[in-house]
């Protein structure tokens, strides 16, 4: 079946707030990755977006950010509010299958009726989360959620394309995350909002949040917030939460990231379309310009081809 | 454009042994599935309320504990109730006696002891891919 019939037939059940609607929406826009600005478009001009604020979770791998959120969520919702949450995990690069094991950190969630939580394969991106990600904020935020809430891949020093895709980014760190040398490094350290360091029952704690605070001061960067939080024991979250909740009013009045948001999601997408042709192509005896030639003319070909396709 | 295979991995009810399960998410990650792991003791409402959410083609129950009938007829009620069209198979300790009644019920496929993941792999790639078209 083509994807616009697809699409017709799952439109009004999405209106009416169905999530099995929901997630093949989701699933219609990742499988039809060069149909995606036709299909977002398309949705735009049927339904109205929510102005959802989009909460970014990032961190290394395990330092607790599903806890976190499982946390945090039943803060939300206990507040009635209806929370969309993307969890994504990293595909592997010689099978393409993925394992994405998120979700046994917040089951407890999974029947609450202002839940919706998907996982997602991260499809061979490098940024931390997946190709399709603007989009499928796209699609929660037509939806209708209230809150957005992303988790990136088990991240290093360097993947940082949730910072451009979400309003507020919060990075979880852990007290054994490394010494004071670690928290310098240009990065990952720069782009959250706020730092949450999580396992504060965990004994070194008080010296990790030390470091992170002089830091922090040594870079005058007052605006960014520090909390210490223990998901194990449920500590901690209320001052997270009342700090989101005050950020999401910013958002709401000043977009502050549209422009940057953009830039990025046209990039990205340019880059793997490049990468798709790449794939396809023999790299032997080639040089570099005639390369360059074939590549936009697959672009701009492609371009042509966007609503016959499939 | 290919589509990616979207398996989910459950494991119902009081049982604690998880090891074929993650073995099997493994196996069908190899090969090149995107597999989501509930973790053990999930209640069916959760399991089929989690295939829906993830839009999986297939749902793969491991039942080590003997309540496999029970179990398997709440499942596939709750789809049907649901009109969620996922199909379900089953793995784990599931005497001889027991499969004809299981496949009355509507469980696609039950892999026993003993049986390769290969073929595992192929069945569930067959029967995930009857549903994509």
């Amino acid at each position: 079946m083509q994807w616009a019939e697809k699409y017709e037939q799952l439109l009004p059940k999405f209106k009416a707030q169905n999530k099995t609607a929901l997630a093949k929406m989701i699933s219609l826009l990742e499988d039809n990755y060069l149909q995606t600005w036709e299909i977002i478009s398309r949705l735009h001009s049927d339904i109205q977006p929510k102005n959802s604020y989009v909460i970014g979770i990032t961190g290394s791998p395990g330092v607790g950010k599903s806890s976190f959120i499982s946390r945090l969520v039943s803060f939300y919702s206990n507040k009635g509010q209806n929370i969309g949450i993307i969890l994504i995990d990293p595909s592997s690069p010689f099978s393409g299958g993925a394992f994405l094991g998120d979700r046994v950190r917040m089951f407890d969630l999974t029947n609450s009726s202002n839940v919706y939580i998907r996982s997602i394969a991260s499809r061979g991106a490098m940024g931390g989360v997946c190709n399709s990600i603007y989009d499928i904020i796209d699609v929660m935020k037509a939806f209708g959620f209230d809150t957005i809430i992303i988790e990136t891949v088990g991240t290093g020093q360097s993947e940082i394309d949730i910072f451009y895709a979400c309003d507020n980014t919060l990075l979880i760190l852990s007290p054994d995350s490394g010494d004071e040398i670690q928290i310098y490094k240009a990065g990952i350290m720069e782009i959250a909002d706020c730092y949450i360091v999580n396992k504060i029952d965990l004994p070194n704690s008080k010296r990790f949040l030390m470091y992170l605070e002089n830091y922090l001061d040594s870079q005058n960067k007052d605006d960014k917030k520090v909390f210490s939080v223990s998901s194990t024991e449920n500590k901690g979250f209320e001052k997270v939460y009342q700090w989101l909740e005050s950020s999401r009013k910013y958002f709401q009045i000043h977009n502050s990231k549209e422009n940057l948001r953009k830039k990025s999601r046209v990039k990205n997408y340019l880059f793997h379309l490049i990468e798709n042709f790449l794939e396809g192509y023999s790299l032997e005896n080639q040089d570099v310009d005639s390369l360059k030639k074939d590549v936009i003319a697959f672009i701009c070909e492609e371009e042509g081809n966007n609503g016959t396709q499939n | 454009m290919s589509t990616k295979i979207r398996v989910l991995i459950a494991k119902p009810g009081l049982d604690g042994h998880d090891r074929g399960a993650k073995v099997l998410a493994r196996t069908l990650r190899d090969a090149g599935m995107e597999v989501i792991y509930t973790g053990i003791r999930r209640t069916p409402e959760e399991i089929v309320e989690a295939a829906i959410q993830e839009d999986v083609d297939l749902i793969g129950l491991s039942i080590l504990s003997g309540a496999h009938k029970k179990l398997c007829k709440k499942i596939l009620n709750l789809l049907k109730e649901k009109e969620a069209d996922i199909p379900v198979t089953l793995g784990g300790i599931i005497p001889e006696e027991d499969i004809p009644e299981l496949k009355e019920m509507g469980i696609i496929e039950i892999f026993t002891p003993g049986t390769s993941l290969k073929e595992i792999v192929e069945k569930v790639k067959d029967i995930a891919m009857g549903r994509k078209v």
